[in-house]
């Protein structure tokens, strides 16, 4: 998903999936939750600062906006109402987290200096340290390797946040070109990435 | 096919794909297992280059989701619709004025009676107590009648109230029998 605020098209999709899960279609909130995964479990993460703790998290947090959601009446975003949502939910997990430290410091003394390990301490292991290295360099060689025309369409498009309608002005071309060329650029980069994934 | 999926894909986690087709295309990306792996790694792929943060997503995420709602028992409030400030003018509008119409409606009927009543409270009234402007309803069932003799009309056109009264508020018996024709 985009790092801007969900456009129009967006809320009006989010509106008719929260309407159909309010009428009791609950595999319209697996829309939803494959449309904001990503956004949540990134956003946790920022939070947890562990990936598997914060997909755990996220589910959490997803599971909560279901039972919520009788209670949504639209005043703001779907997206807005989750993410507090899902803020909540990981403060409330850091809460409860550090709680159990506490108490497991009491118990386990020795443990303390292992769990305070920064290799350790809400961190990936270091084997995932390495995958995900691997996929960083993977993608950063496979950005440098693409033609000037499709890299600048995509960097616009991740880095600046812009729309296709922004990067159709910005590099003087037609909206369709520059569809097609931030997603030659995305099948450039996962003819790369999608090897390294299967590995794990 | 394929690529035309994947674009849609791209366009969708773009925010740029209409909402109609964004809604198909969710619908087959939970039927198709290869188009949602499709779209976590375009996902991973934004992220790692937006934030260098690989988010890895497993691949049943919304499953464990999907699984774990489907044991709640959760009882929805029924559906409102979010009601536009122009449809609440709206019914604000025709409230006010169905208002106003009850109000002139009830109000008719009163003014009839008005012309019908007084008549002997009037005669009294006008010997006994001096009630000014009693003589208005005169007119009105003079003109609504018709029926009123030609003579005797012009006769009360002539002797009105407050000629005789000099304006001393007091009806005129000529213009009080009016009301009898």
């Amino acid at each position: 998903m985009s790092n801007q605020q969900p456009n129009r098209t967006s809320e009006l999709l989010d509106q008719e999936l929260v309407q159909k899960v309010q009428q009791g279609d609950k595999s319209a909130f697996d829309h939803l939750v494959r449309k904001y995964q990503s956004k949540i479990i990134s956003l946790v993460n920022r939070y947890v600062k562990d990936p598997n703790e914060a997909q755990d998290v996220a589910q959490e947090a997803f599971i909560k906006a279901y039972r919520a959601l009788g209670n949504f009446r639209g005043d703001s975003a779907f997206y807005t109402w989750l993410y507090r949502i899902a803020i909540n939910t990981a403060k409330n997990y850091l809460v409860s987290r550090a709680r159990r430290r506490s108490e497991s410091e009491v118990d386990v003394t020795e443990a303390e200096q292992v769990y305070n390990a920064p290799q350790l301490k809400g961190m990936d292991t270091p084997d995932q340290d390495l995958q995900n290295d691997e996929i960083i360099k993977a993608i950063s060689s496979a950005m440098e390797k693409l033609p000037e025309e499709m890299r600048n369409a995509i960097m616009l498009r991740e880095f600046e946040g812009m729309s296709y309608e922004e990067i159709a002005q910005a590099m003087e071309c037609p909206v369709g070109t520059v569809r097609s060329r931030i997603f030659r650029a995305r099948e450039a980069i996962d003819k790369k990435l999608q090897p390294l994934l299967d590995k794990r | 096919m394929p690529d035309k999926m994947n674009q849609k894909i791209s366009q969708f986690i773009d925010d740029e794909l209409p909402y109609e087709e964004a809604l198909q295309l969710l619908t087959e990306v939970k039927q198709q297992p290869e188009l949602d792996a499709k779209m976590r790694r375009y996902e991973m792929a934004s992220s790692i280059l937006r934030s260098h943060q690989p988010v890895s997503i497993n691949s049943d995420f919304v499953g464990k989701v999907s699984q774990a709602i489907e044991q709640e028992v959760v009882y929805f409030l029924p559906n409102a619709r979010k009601r536009s400030k122009y449809v609440s003018s709206a019914l604000a509008v025709a409230a006010g004025v169905a208002g106003v119409a009850i109000l002139v409606a009830n109000n008719v009927p009163k003014l009839e009676k008005t012309a019908q009543q007084p008549y002997v409270v009037s005669a009294l009234n006008s010997n006994q107590t001096g009630i000014k402007e009693v003589h208005r309803p005169v007119k009105m069932v003079a003109r609504k009648s018709g029926t009123i003799n030609p003579r005797f009309y012009s006769y009360l056109q002539a002797h009105r109230g407050n000629l005789y009264t000099l304006d001393a508020g007091v009806q005129s018996y000529a213009s009080l029998a009016g009301y009898e024709q």
